[in-house]
């Protein structure tokens, strides 16, 4: 890889990282379809830098959230069974898939993304009373400087949760995106974790799943340092951008925009799945 | 939230008119401490290996490679003064970061005696080593499936004896 490419590698991670920073998507759902479709590269060696970019952007975000105790590390533990183990099978599926189908899935995930952004349920802050049944030990609680108060909660259809973050792991080791797009929804409108104990938790937990995908991809030679090297430092500038611009942009007034971009990615790896070259790809 | 020290792993002392659920967030207060300045020294070492690698790179015209070296190769590399060994040190590193950090949350659940979180965060573990070790397709996969069921009835078990 030359050093232009590699600036423009960079720049692109740093634009995704902005863009999932203020999304609370993570960058890798951006990443790898731009990498995909602009630079023309290999989707798998893709996927596996955008599993080691997410890793570390989890590691580098969690630090805020456990600072602030809403990382519900219980819960964390309880998902990563299952996401871990389905990140894992996806990983093993997507290293030796065909390129048409990883774009395909790929597409249809970007295509959820933008619904749920277009069509979003009113985030809820469950709380319970500090004596409520729990029986896996999953109940926790935190200070909120918004609210003023501890925010107590015990997690409800844990099963359920379960099960769909084994589906949720399943995609992300595919994609090397990190679930949270997932994993956020499921916990807190199904199971009735707060949005900030929700958030919390998902970022700490994909951190784990992208690395279950990072060492499949890394073991059969698809980490390209000379991708890598360039993502990680723009995502990590980007990022740091993005948490500055979230403070000062309403994020939920962009929506929209945003959707329509990912609508747009998504149409176009449909494009490419069904083998039709698009006119500004490389 | 005490301000524990981060190597210190020990429960703080209870405060006697706090409700249960926060007792036992509250017992967790040093591992959050400890978890969080891990993550913190793992990305800085991480970051600092990254940049020493790409200034080796700069400095001795040593391109960078096209796929990082396989495990085995990496420390060599690294001993030879190689720029991409670096790198790929760099990135295995920061690949690693998260897996100590399940060591360290699997360390904390033992010492509050939290035996049931402390085994699913050492089956995850297991699930991130078979997934390196067991190479076969679909016996590895199987091991991994297995070792997640065991972890998930490990923890929703717990909810016949409590219940």
């Amino acid at each position: 890889m030359d050093l232009l490419l590699a600036v423009e590698v960079g720049l692109v991670a740093a634009v995704a990282a902005v863009l999932g920073s203020m999304l609370g998507l993570g960058g890798g759902v951006f990443l790898v379809p731009i990498l995909t479709l602009f630079f023309g590269i290999d989707p798998k060696l893709a996927v596996g830098a955008s599993a080691v970019v997410v890793a570390t952007n989890s590691v580098v975000g969690s630090t805020v959230h456990l600072k602030s105790h809403f990382t519900n590390l219980r819960l964390a533990t309880l998902f990563l069974l299952t996401t871990a183990a389905g990140a894992i099978v996806g990983a093993r599926i997507g290293v030796d898939a065909d390129v048409r189908l990883l774009l395909g899935v790929f597409a249809v995930v970007l295509l959820y993304a933008a619904v749920s952004m277009i069509v979003k349920p009113e985030a809820r802050n469950w709380e319970v009373p500090p004596d409520a049944p729990d029986p896996y030990h999953l109940g926790a609680t935190y200070h909120d400087p918004a609210a003023g108060h501890e925010i107590a909660y015990v997690p409800e259809r844990v099963p359920a949760g379960a099960a769909i973050g084994a589906a949720a792991g399943v995609i992300s080791g595919m994609l090397g995106v990190g679930g949270g797009v997932v994993m956020v929804p499921v916990m807190n409108l199904l199971m009735r974790v707060p949005m900030k104990g929700s958030v919390g938790t998902s970022v700490y937990m994909v951190g784990m799943t992208s690395v279950a995908t990072a060492f499949t991809y890394y073991a059969r030679g698809k980490i390209d340092p000379t991708l890598v090297v360039p993502a990680l430092i723009g995502v990590f500038v980007g990022g740091q951008l993005g948490s500055r611009l979230t403070r000062r942009v309403r994020a939920q007034r962009l929506s929209r925009l945003f959707a329509l971009i990912l609508l747009y990615l998504s149409l176009s790896l449909l494009v490419r799945t069904f083998g039709i070259p698009l006119p500004w790809s490389r | 939230m005490s301000d524990h020290r981060p190597t210190d792993l020990r429960p703080p002392t209870p405060d006697p008119t706090a409700s249960p659920l926060h007792l036992r967030q509250q017992e967790l207060d040093p591992v959050y401490a400890a978890l969080r300045a891990l993550l913190v020294w793992g990305f800085r070492i991480g970051a600092a290996l990254l940049l020493l690698g790409i200034a080796l790179s700069a400095v001795t015209g040593e391109p960078l490679h096209q796929a990082a070296d396989p495990f085995r190769d990496v420390v060599p590399a690294v001993l030879a003064g190689k720029a991409a060994g670096v790198v790929d040190l760099a990135i295995l590193w920061l690949m690693t970061v998260p897996v100590l950090a399940v060591i360290l949350v699997a360390a904390g659940f033992a010492r509050i005696g939290d035996w049931r979180y402390a085994v699913a965060s050492a089956l995850v573990l297991a699930t991130l080593a078979a997934s390196t070790l067991v190479t076969g397709k679909g016996a590895g996969i199987a091991v991994i499936v297995v070792i997640s069921a065991v972890g998930l009835a490990t923890v929703l078990a717990g909810r016949h004896r409590k219940g």
